[in-house]
């Protein structure tokens, strides 16, 4: 009887266990179908690929509600099976960084746990959905028994300026502020559509304010935010904007200008090692004040190699270097004047030509940048625009240099160059078949303008400077062949962006010129860039630049010197003989562009580039004028 | 007797070496730590500026390989994304995203989506962008070129642009 007792109960359970079984199937495959849903503005979003989780949902990278709220914030996401990290890029920019098989996040230099780790099923990555939303700036919340998505606005951050404060917000979506009437003293923005979980009154110590209150109103689904920046005596708010990307800043001058934020009291370790520090003023490393004049040290970077030991120190500024050889093997170069913006470093490179590396400040003005060597190395040390390059050489010499100096930024590029120079060109790549032959190729043309701004346009600038600087080359008795004098495509319309390119290097290589120069317009995407440049990419072309630019500098065209630089430009990468690219000025920056308006100055830069040219090369032997094209 | 004992010695020594070789090519190529250095080029267009990011730790069953192409993957995209928008720096057209990334020998093939075509600018902007790239990814041990794509195809330059993009670009090109 007991055994047919307990065949009855195995059997019930098991036709119990069949029964429940497709229940525990659909339950734990990912498309459950108590999939979670939210009203995301006026859209209706169930995360079908989901499944319960630990507390959260596991939703599918590739679930298409997922992906409809990704779009509408405009982020971006890096992964394919196989990979680990899962990397999700806002439109702030921020990078949120999950990875498969770790419960840890970061977001910036903020790290936390999700409540499961991102796993892949069935060739897809499943992340935690509330940990990923909330890090999107995305609230959850209930509504009448409906979940709807809030956006927030995440941070108000307090930032000390020269002359006040900055405040800087950031969101979900980007903030559309409305400054409200308010009593003097206050400055209030109210900010539709978005919710805030930011603290109510935040007390502020700055220079310009004392108070931030944000106060949430309206409703779940359409939330109204109001801030309230209560400002200390005599400071005053410039009206807020909307910054490049989500943000929204709020100028804030007078009050108690230079007063620094204590520091908190005891930070969480941050996960990431360091942000980038917004300009050289915010560094903690920063050793007190020096001559406004001082160049910055930003970053020393040691790149053990086969066979060689690299390290490039990065220098925002001009400044000067001497380094030294000691006796036991010690290397050291000082740059000053110059401040250390990193903080110093004592570290053992793993290389076989260096035993260790030492950053500081020496003193006030002067940054050492120390090795101890393994012997007589041989060591190259070359300036740049960008700073100084250290090569250690595995290769050992009886005798080595003990010392030198040299220049770095703007000072380098101003060194004199020896007198012989002149009459004497370093040799070019190829010889040129027509020693007389000058090559202007106005930059852009035809179908391609070109940079625009204000009515101004740079296929028309370039073409003008190049005619004007042809004339000049012609009275001075060059020969000169442009790679178009009109508005037209070189190598035709609707040809690649490579072939034009190479139609102009084709006529110089072809023509066996024995110059190159390329006349441009330069532009950025904001108006704070403005100079001249010139920019030179092989060794040959360095003399020539210099020269050029040397004139340019010289005539007092009213732009600001941003030196010779090195660039991998097609134009002059590719043609063979001394070549450069001019950017004469920054179409985009209104003081520039002013200058770009006028005749005098456009003559002015061409004179300036002929007289780099005769500087360079001395006058053509023969007198006879040509002109092709 | 005795040839057949030197040959099994030789054969162990053999052995021995290949396992050596191994081991130590295989920590070479694992010296990528937990923290990688992305550059951000400020607005003078010259001057990179390093911040450290920090990886998770070698997983078990990552291979080395597997290591440097995931670390390189999370530097070149955050050197597309930039620095914290707060801080002025040159930086890819907004929309720029990496699409795919391999390592070839020493070079990284980075696939950029066509977004980055519209930077329309000038030398300064094409400049500093691709320059920050190639820092960040080059700090990688093991990487020293960057190899460029849009939309999966090889590009000589930029549409009416100035960079050349035909080689891969290296640090010595700035």
């Amino acid at each position: 009887m007991h055994w047919i007792h307990r065949c009855a109960v195995r059997t019930g359970s098991a036709i119990v266990l069949g029964a429940l079984a497709p229940f525990w199937a659909l339950a734990a495959t990912p498309a459950a179908k108590n999939a979670p849903s939210f009203w995301f503005g006026h859209q209706h979003l169930s995360f079908a690929r989901a499944s319960a989780q630990k507390g959260d949902w596991a939703v599918a990278l590739h679930d298409t509600a997922l992906q409809s709220v990704l779009s509408k914030l405009g982020v971006s996401v890096a992964w394919q099976n196989g990979e680990r990290y899962v990397l999700l890029t806002t439109a702030e920019p921020r990078i949120i960084s999950f990875a498969v098989g770790d419960q840890r996040y970061d977001m910036e230099d903020v790290s936390a746990q999700a409540p499961f780790a991102p796993f892949v099923r069935n060739g897809d990555v499943y992340l935690p959905l509330y940990t990923l939303l909330r890090a999107l700036y995305l609230e959850p919340k209930s509504d009448r028994g409906q979940m709807v998505l809030q956006p927030q606005i995440a941070s108000a951050d307090v930032q000390s300026t020269r002359d006040g404060s900055l405040l800087v917000m950031h969101a979900a979506f980007p903030l559309h502020a409305r400054r409200l009437p308010s009593p003097n003293g206050r400055v209030i923005y109210d900010f539709a559509g978005v919710g805030s979980t930011l603290e109510r009154v935040r007390k502020v110590r700055d220079a310009s304010l004392s108070e931030i209150d944000v106060q949430m109103g309206g409703t779940t689904r359409d939330p109204d935010t109001k801030v309230t920046i209560v400002l200390v005596p005599h400071a005053r708010a410039d009206d807020g904007k909307s910054g490049d990307h989500l943000d929204f800043l709020l100028v804030l001058h007078g009050g108690t200008p230079g007063f620094n934020y204590p520091a908190p009291p005891s930070p969480p370790p941050p996960a990431i090692e360091s942000s980038p520090s917004p300009e050289p003023s915010g560094g903690e490393a920063t050793p007190e004040p020096t001559a406004p004049s001082s160049a910055v040290v930003t970053g020393v970077e040691a790149q053990p190699a086969a066979g060689e030991f690299d390290a490039q120190i990065s220098v925002s500024g001009n400044a000067g270097y001497e380094w030294h050889r000691l006796l036991d093997n010690r290397w050291y170069v000082d740059i000053h004047p110059a401040i250390l913006q990193i903080a110093p470093r004592d570290e053992t490179p793993s290389a076989a030509q260096v035993t260790s590396l030492r950053v500081r400040q020496l003193s006030a003005t002067t940054v050492r940048v120390a090795l101890t060597l393994t012997g007589q190395n041989e060591v190259d040390v070359t300036p740049s625009q960008s700073g100084l390059a250290i090569s250690v050489k595995d290769s050992q010499a009886d005798v080595v240099a003990r010392s030198g100096t040299g220049s770095i930024g703007a000072l380098a590029s101003a060194a004199p160059v020896p007198s012989n120079w002149k009459f004497t060109p370093p040799p070019a790549s190829s010889a040129p078949t027509d020693p007389r032959l000058i090559v202007i190729d106005p930059g852009h043309g035809g179908s391609d303008t070109g940079a625009q701004n204000s009515g101004l346009v740079e296929k028309t600038l370039t073409l003008d400077i190049s005619s004007r600087l042809r004339s000049i080359l012609l009275s001075r008795g060059w020969e000169v062949r442009m790679t178009r004098s009109s508005d037209t495509d070189v190598y035709g319309p609707g040809a690649s962006d490579r072939d034009e390119l190479q139609a102009r290097v084709d006529v110089a290589n072809n023509g066996g010129a024995r110059l190159f120069v390329s006349v441009h317009v330069n532009s950025f995407v904001n108006g704070r860039p403005n100079g001249t440049t010139t920019y030179y990419y092989k060794a040959v072309d360095l003399p020539f630049a210099s020269a050029i630019h040397r004139r340019l500098v010289s005539a007092a065209l009213g732009t600001k010197d941003d030196g010779v630089i090195k660039e991998t430009l097609y134009v002059v990468h590719h043609t063979t003989m001394p070549a450069v690219l001019v950017e004469t000025a920054f179409l985009s920056n209104p003081d520039d562009r002013a200058l770009l308006r006028s005749p005098d100055w456009l003559e002015k830069v061409a004179r300036a580039i002929a007289d780099g040219i005769g500087d360079y090369a001395g006058a053509p032997r023969a007198s006879s004028q040509s002109e092709q094209r | 007797m005795k040839s057949s004992r030197l040959f099994f010695l030789l054969a162990l020594f053999v052995l021995a070496a290949a396992v050596s070789w191994f081991v130590f090519s295989q920590s070479h190529r694992s010296a990528i730590g937990e923290r990688i250095t992305v550059y951000y080029t400020k607005l003078d267009g010259t001057t990179e500026v390093p911040w450290t990011i920090s990886l998770r730790p070698q997983a078990g069953g990552e291979s080395a390989a597997e290591r440097l192409h995931n670390a390189a993957l999370y530097a070149a995209v955050q050197a597309i994304a930039g620095p914290s928008s707060t801080i002025d720096a040159i930086r890819f057209p907004p929309g720029t995203q990496v699409r795919s990334l391999n390592v070839n020998g020493s070079t990284a093939d980075v696939d950029l989506s066509g977004e980055v075509r519209s930077q329309g600018g000038g030398s300064l902007g094409e400049s500093g962008e691709f320059k920050a790239l190639v820092w960040t990814l080059t700090a990688l041990p093991g990487i020293d070129a960057v190899a460029i794509r849009i939309e999966g195809e090889r590009v000589d330059t930029l549409p009416g642009g100035h960079l050349a993009l035909d080689t891969p670009l290296r640090r010595s090109d700035w």
